[in-house]
């Protein structure tokens, strides 16, 4: 599903260039599930952002889905990112005027694909989630779990093949943070690839494959 | 598409709910531009239809000559000079030799005493011929016109104003009692119905109506007319019969360049040309008030989009992550601008319309709607929406996920 070759990531503070990324070299398969580890200002978030379809890489290739993403304009990469990518925020990143339906339904509104009845299949998917009575309520109204589960659902209404989740247990307490990692594990036994990017070791229990960055480097990439 | 335009809708009419105070500030602006000019469209129609009824009251298509020199402005037609060359040949050669002329009807008029048994009143005795009821519109409630054979026998018979029949006869029968005027016994045949004043600032029901040949015999001894109604046929421009008519009367009354008119040609139109003429003065007050209130309403929407926008980052950047796109985000904030204006084009011509209910009651002015500005100030807001909102759209796109994301 993604082939990072030699993915290099610098930024440049006037004349001086500021490597993140000192090439990668990685390989991931359907229905994999990753963690990514570093700490901050290792380059983890650079790299989620470049698989998850938000930032370009300044050298290096990437293959996505079988596709070179090289040299692709924003709007194939935004439908890319629709049909495929679902992501999942530390901040939750909900939009606060509207209920947990409605915001679990705003991938749609940019959707290519035919999602049928999408009203219903978010109420399914709330409810999977634990919050068939929340439906109708405005994120302020929820606790941090079950925001970041309203969020999860919104990156499943589309039904992706990809969940990208950039510390997703980093707003809450060690035992909702457990329960939306069980949330995970349950996603990918169904068959879903997951990446989960972290600093937090405790974390790395949960994942399949258990992969460290240092420095913009892969240090470790070792089965759990 | 459906699904998105509605959901478009229900961000922006969310974020006018939760942003009450500011969107209406931003409203306000086309609310004030879009109530003036529908207020003014319907007053001003309402004001036109008044002037229309005064003038069908009066009678349609007609053309007034007066010996001498009048000025017809304002409210009525002042006699400035009089002049006792207009003459009833003149009549009757403007009725042969003028095409598009369909009536034209001679007549004397003069305030005098009318009495009755003990009691007296000032009327305007109006010497002329049966032709005058049809053009003028006038109508009976009692008894009847005179009639040609009346007139060519020098009938001593009179139809008299409404008020003329209430101080006179006290709701007592007219109808074959004899007035005196002149001196001369006159027989009531006809009541005319309550007209009021007509727009010259004449009282129509204290007119009392001769049969023009027995005025001119046996009352006051003239050879001469005081002034003619012309009715011309429907679709001759009133103002060009007023030019021709001019011309052919002078040279029937052998006028030599250098000598100025002994006669006056008005029509109802230049009476009230003076009430016409504030209503177009009016008329463009309020354009300029009202480009001036777009103007502002514009800023104002401008000002808030940008505002909002940069309170919004965060949601335009999730919005790109699931996958929106530049022009999805531009539609997005478009439909919000659009809809903001629109409240306030709404808003704009529900106090138009009050102000028009409020204007017509205390000034007495037939209701009317003037459709034609509603829906002007409604699409002028929804442009003036677009215009307002698609720079800061634009801006809205500047903003890269990862950028807004990760701070």
């Amino acid at each position: 599903m993604i082939t990072l070759k030699n993915i290099k990531k610098s930024y440049f503070i006037g004349e001086r260039e500021l490597p993140i990324l000192k090439g990668i070299d990685l390989e991931i398969g359907n229905g994999e599930f990753v963690i990514l580890m570093g700490v901050s200002g290792s380059g983890k978030t650079t790299l989620m952002n470049i698989i998850g379809l938000l930032d370009k890489q300044t050298e290096g290739e990437y293959i996505f889905m079988g596709r070179t993403i090289d040299g692709l304009e924003d709007e194939v990469l935004a439908n890319l990112r629709n049909m495929h990518i679902g992501f999942v925020f530390q901040q939750f990143f909900l939009l606060p005027y509207l209920n947990a339906l409605e915001n679990v339904l705003i991938p749609i509104v940019y959707s290519q694909k035919e999602i049928k009845h999408p009203r219903d299949k978010a109420r399914q998917l709330l409810a999977r989630f634990g919050l068939a009575d929340r439906v109708h309520n405005k994120p302020s109204q929820l606790s941090g779990g079950e925001q970041q589960r309203v969020a999860i659902a919104r990156a499943l209404i589309n039904e992706p093949d990809l969940i990208l989740a950039d510390e997703p247990t980093g707003a809450l307490d060690t035992k909702t943070g457990g329960e939306i990692m069980e949330l995970f594990r349950m996603l990918n036994d169904e068959g879903k690839t997951i990446i989960v990017v972290t600093h937090d070791p405790k974390l790395a229990s949960y994942g399949k494959r258990l992969i460290r960055i240092e420095d913009g480097t892969i240090s470790q990439d070792s089965k759990v | 598409m459906i699904y998105s335009i509605s959901f478009y809708l229900k961000i922006a009419l969310q974020n006018l709910i939760v942003h009450k105070a500011r969107m209406i500030l931003a409203l306000l602006g086309i609310l004030f531009a879009v109530m003036s000019l529908v207020a003014f469209g319907n007053i001003s129609s309402g004001m036109k239809k008044k002037i229309d009824n005064e003038i069908s009251r009066f009678g349609k298509n007609l053309v007034i000559i007066r010996g001498g020199l009048v000025f017809a402005t304002g409210r009525g037609a002042r006699q400035f000079a009089e002049s006792k060359t207009l003459k009833l040949v003149d009549v009757k050669k403007i009725k042969e030799s003028m095409p598009g002329v369909v009536e034209a009807v001679p007549f004397f008029d003069v305030t005098y005493k009318a009495r009755y048994e003990d009691k007296t009143l000032s009327v305007s005795i109006v010497g002329t011929t049966e032709e005058l009821f049809k053009i003028r519109n006038l109508n009976l409630v009692m008894g009847r016109f005179f009639s040609g054979e009346d007139e060519a026998k020098a009938e001593k018979k009179a139809v008299i104003g409404y008020k003329v029949y209430e101080n006179l006869f006290q709701k007592e029968d007219p109808i074959g009692k004899y007035v005196l005027i002149y001196r001369v016994p006159t027989e009531i045949i006809g009541v005319m119905e309550e007209k009021g004043t007509d727009f010259t600032g004449q009282d129509q029901d204290v007119q009392v109506y001769i049969p023009l040949g027995t005025f001119m015999r046996r009352y006051s001894n003239v050879d001469y007319i005081k002034g003619i109604y012309i009715q011309v046929e429907d679709g001759v421009s009133l103002t060009q019969m007023k030019q021709r008519l001019r011309g052919f009367i002078r040279r029937i009354h052998n006028k030599k360049d250098e000598e100025k008119d002994d006669f006056s040609i008005f029509t109802m139109e230049d009476v009230l040309r003076t009430q016409s003429e504030g209503i177009r003065l009016v008329s463009i007050l309020t354009i300029i008030a009202s480009t001036v209130s777009f103007l502002i309403g514009g800023l104002g929407i401008f000002a808030i989009m940008l505002l909002s926008i940069s309170e919004r980052k965060l949601e335009i950047g999730i919005r790109r992550v699931v996958g929106s796109k530049k022009r999805d985000i531009i539609l997005q904030f478009l439909t919000e601008s659009v809809i903001v204006a629109l409240i306030g084009g709404i808003f704009g011509v529900v106090v138009g319309f009050i102000i028009t209910v409020i204007v017509d009651y205390f000034g007495e002015f037939p209701f009317s709607l003037y459709l034609g500005n509603i829906f002007l100030s409604i699409a002028i807001s929804m442009v003036i929406g677009i215009l307002a909102g698609i720079y800061p759209a634009m801006q809205g796109t500047k903003y890269e996920p990862v950028e807004v994301l990760n701070t």
